[in-house]
């Protein structure tokens, strides 16, 4: 069962357009949403949340359309934004109260457990947090109303590499239950490489690339060759193309073909930052 | 829903903690003052003097001192109705966000915010109870049906004020919250111009300045807020009503903005 199902969606904001969006996630993995900033992502996280209205399209999570169940599907969903929408002057404390009288499974010892996880004081205003602690709350927030699918926007953008990191253990821990889901949106993709089972790439608001993380690295990879050996390559088989000073760079997109084809060229493994950039250039 | 309210009054408490104090201290001693100032002080000098004046009648001198309560009532409303300052507060920390990913519908979203308003006009008249108790009890200027159907009635205009900012801040969109409220005051000024547009114009088509016309129109608005506070009622329930699917609908159109 897939527990995200977009289907051709369309938003047209005049100098911006999600064109045709199609992918879906399977139930119980992560997918790494990528592409760079104003790709596209936050747009289709808006809208398989219900906060825009598509010009055209379909939305479905856990199988039910989000245009007409949307206030009972966000009940199991847990969101965490690149920045924190919470008052500066509200506590844990107020948060916990807040949320204990909107959500109906809203866990108070869980929320309080993280809290103390987190090392996130209750009485505290969040405005004195530090970005980090903010996107720890964030997350607080998010796990404890038993949320079965979390969506992340840029959590992880703007945090040192040892708050990234503890917040990537965190996203593990959560994904170890079968039934939970996530959709991680970054731009920093050596976070994906570590915790995706699917990835999703998006450039100027269409997606290019769709599909299992380990099937996508083992397909494609960087073919290092000169510039003389750039025409016998097939164009089926390149992606794009990189000119240095003694060579060319080329991604290409079945890896094991020109390993076949051109036995004498050199072809290292791709990663997603790799893939990413020769897509879009 | 219930969380959103409970959001609107920590936003208000945490910044209007002093102003509500300050508000419920000023109302007591301003009630205290009228009561000690109307039986022994100056506001009882001037009823006299208006009284031994033979343009003014004892109801019209009566109707004056009430119009005087009449300001003094609508300051607990004015200052507790801070409608701008929930939005401000909301819009400042980027709340929206938050909201549109929460188990709730837009319609109940904004039904929130007009109950939160609600709710906060009940707080503005516990307040004025206070000085309707106090001058009904202790002077002879107006009994107490007569004061709480002007507070009823000024609850119900602030009311429609703070509904028809709502819909106006949904309308021009976030920032625009002062403008919001300068809309809703204009909107209602032209419509009270509009009901009473007759008069009006007979008073500007006068030639000759009639002191006695002014004073009936003015004593008239004061019946009115006094004996006919259920029209109040019923125009802020249409408002209400009118402001809420408006919102509702500007919010649709809006998703994603707002």
């Amino acid at each position: 069962m897939n527990v995200i199902e977009i289907k051709g969606i369309t938003k047209d904001y005049g100098d911006f357009k999600l064109d045709n969006v199609s992918f879906s996630i399977p139930e119980g993995s992560v997918c790494g949403f990528i592409g760079q900033n104003g790709a596209g992502k936050t747009t289709t996280i808006k809208a398989i949340l219900d906060i825009i209205k598509v010009d055209a399209g379909e939305v479905l999570v856990f199988g039910k359309d989000v245009a007409k169940d949307g206030a009972v599907i966000r009940e199991d969903i847990g969101v965490v934004f690149d920045e924190m929408g919470f008052h500066e002057f509200m506590t844990g404390k107020d948060i916990n109260i807040m949320m204990k009288n909107i959500y109906k499974n809203w866990k108070e010892e869980v929320f309080f457990d993280y809290l103390k996880k987190f090392s996130l004081p209750s009485r505290k205003p969040c405005g004195e947090f530090s970005r980090g602690m903010r996107m720890k709350l964030q997350i607080a927030v998010a796990l404890s109303h038993d949320a079965k699918l979390l969506i992340m926007d840029e959590p992880t953008s703007g945090l040192d590499p040892i708050v990234r990191n503890e917040m990537i253990q965190i996203f593990r821990e959560y994904v170890v239950e079968e039934d939970h889901s996530m959709l991680l949106s970054s731009h920093i993709t050596g976070d994906l490489e570590k915790l995706a089972d699917e990835v999703v790439f998006i450039n100027q608001g269409k997606i290019f690339l769709a599909g299992n993380k380990d099937e996508i690295l083992e397909k494609h990879g960087i073919l290092k060759c000169r510039k003389d050996d750039l025409k016998k390559i097939s164009e089926a088989l390149i992606v794009n193309y990189d000119v240095e000073a003694y060579g060319v760079s080329v991604l290409v997109n079945d890896r094991d073909a020109c390993r076949k084809l051109y036995p004498d060229m050199v072809i290292e493994p791709a990663n997603l930052e790799e893939i990413m950039l020769y897509y879009v250039r | 829903m219930k969380g959103l309210i409970i959001k609107d009054f920590m936003c208000l408490r945490r910044q209007q903690s002093v102003m509500f104090l300050y508000t419920i201290i000023v109302t007591i001693i301003l009630s205290v003052m009228f009561v000690l100032s109307s039986n022994h002080g100056n506001i009882s000098h001037v009823m006299d003097g208006l009284m031994a004046d033979s343009s003014f009648t004892a109801s019209d001198v009566e109707h004056v001192v009430v119009d005087e309560i009449i300001v003094f009532m609508l300051l607990p409303f004015a200052l507790v109705l801070d409608v701008s300052s929930i939005i401000l507060a909301d819009n400042k920390a980027g709340f929206s966000k938050v909201a549109a990913c929460l188990p709730v519908t837009l319609s109940q979203r904004v039904l929130a915010r007009f109950m939160s308003i609600g709710l906060l006009s009940v707080i503005g008249m516990a307040i004025d109870l206070i000085m309707v108790i106090l001058l009904s009890v202790f002077t002879d200027i107006a009994g107490f049906m007569t004061l709480l159907g002007i507070m009823v009635s000024l609850a119900c205009l602030m009311l429609i004020l703070s509904f028809l900012t709502i819909m106006f801040s949904f309308l021009l969109g976030s920032g625009k919250e002062e403008y919001a409220q300068l809309a809703s005051v204009f909107t209602i000024i032209v419509v009270v111009l509009l009901f009473n547009i007759k008069s009006i114009v007979s008073i500007f088509k006068s030639s000759s300045p009639d002191v006695t016309s002014y004073i009936k129109s003015l004593n008239s608005v004061t019946d009115f807020l006094a004996d006919k506070s259920y029209v109040m009622l019923i125009a802020m329930l249409v408002v209400c009503g009118f402001c809420y699917l408006g919102s509702v609908k500007i919010a649709e159109n809006k998703r994603g903005i707002i």
